[in-house]
């Protein structure tokens, strides 16, 4: 009985490593799109302003 | 479908590569490479920031679709063995994870185009991501033996989706970019289904050697082949591609011919085939994978470094 709670607790402590690392690699995903989206956003704003269309 | 994929208490915790391999990185090579010669062809410039988010946006897109490819063909990949060590069938990552994966990544990739590059682009990936997952995955795939024929279309559309991001257009040239990697995918794959077709026959998937047999394959593959030779040396006469490529182009044809032929005389994919014979559609496959690399790169070598002279006095 002792056994089978012990692997028990380290399946699920095996399940929340896993899981802690794939929120990691989600955080950085999410992150990268972030930053992506906003340099997009900033190099076209730039080239607005270049080409004047930016100018109300 | 076949109740095959393991069920929930039967999945191993997956890891960050289970998750990139759902996404066949493999092929999201070839997308990739293929994309950014559309794109380095393409006349005009882009800023070099877009051009790095449009080619992660083809990458992206190519691996959504990878992603639900992997989710609707689970069943038959617990089958083959050739399949059966992919993260679904392993029960490392659930389906409906890879549902979800495939469908937000798809997303992603096109809105990232689209901030990126223009309407066109982004809708030609679009396109491309739902003729695979969609049309060659769940329409085509297990009803007809020209499923690689029509589904190859998918894998085609990169350098098309590369050359628009730029321009905003799809004049001739990148289709026939496009055209070169259809005529490429049906030898390319049928050289490997010659080796698996027992375990595409075992799922019922209708690939060329399980319903015309063997030797109408071979005949199609060497046909295939002869009709690329010509459509590869395309670019040279309309003035895309110059001298480097014309000799890359016309030397790899001609070895993918020879290659062919072999394949063509051999007994590969027939009951009583030996070694040599399945080797010759090994090295067929692997060939036809240098072949893509060697024209496209070569189109790049071109484009990347200035040094096209054409061929055809006029262009340029």
């Amino acid at each position: 009985m002792v056994d089978e709670g012990k692997i028990a607790d380290q399946a699920e402590a095996q399940r929340l490593a896993a899981q802690k690392k794939r929120n990691v690699w989600l955080a950085i995903a999410l992150f990268v799109f972030v930053i992506l989206v906003g340099l997009v956003s900033a190099v076209r704003l730039a080239e607005n302003i270049q080409s004047g269309s930016g100018a109300g | 479908m076949t109740d095959t994929v393991p069920s929930t208490s039967e999945l191993r915790h997956a890891t960050a590569n289970d998750y990139i391999q759902l996404m066949k990185p493999r092929i999201m090579g070839l997308v990739v490479f293929t994309g950014v010669a559309g794109l380095a062809a393409a006349p005009g410039a882009m800023n070099p920031v877009m051009a790095v988010v449009a080619v992660l946006a083809i990458a992206l897109g190519s691996g959504a679709a990878g992603a639900l490819n992997m989710w609707y063909d689970s069943d038959i990949d617990a089958v083959m063995s050739r399949t059966s060590s992919r993260p679904i069938p392993s029960g490392a990552v659930p389906r409906e994870e890879a549902l979800a994966l495939g469908l937000i990544i798809s997303g992603i990739s096109v809105l990232m185009m689209w901030l990126a590059s223009n309407t066109l682009a982004a809708g030609l990936l679009a396109l491309s991501i739902v003729y695979y997952a969609w049309f060659y995955t769940i329409f085509l795939k297990r009803r007809t033996h020209q499923n690689i024929v029509i589904g190859g279309a998918a894998g085609a559309f990169p350098p098309v989706i590369g050359w628009a991001a730029v321009t905003g257009t799809t004049p001739l040239d990148p289709w026939i970019l496009f055209a070169i990697i259809f005529f490429w995918t049906p030898p390319h794959f049928w050289a490997l289904s010659l080796l698996a077709h027992k375990e595409y026959a075992r799922v019922g998937v209708p690939m060329l050697p399980v319903t015309h047999g063997a030797r109408s394959t071979r005949r199609q593959i060497f046909a295939y082949t002869f009709v690329l030779a010509p459509v590869a040396l395309a670019p040279v006469v309309t003035g895309l591609a110059g001298w480097l490529y014309a000799v890359v182009a016309a030397g790899f044809s001609t070895v993918f011919i020879w290659r062919a032929y072999e394949v063509l005389r051999s007994q590969a994919g027939e009951a009583d085939a030996v070694a040599e014979d399945h080797q010759a559609a090994k090295k067929l496959f692997v060939f036809s994978i240098f072949y893509l690399f060697a024209v496209f790169g070569a189109l790049l070598i071109e484009y990347g470094t200035g040094a096209r002279f054409p061929v055809i006095v006029g262009h340029g």
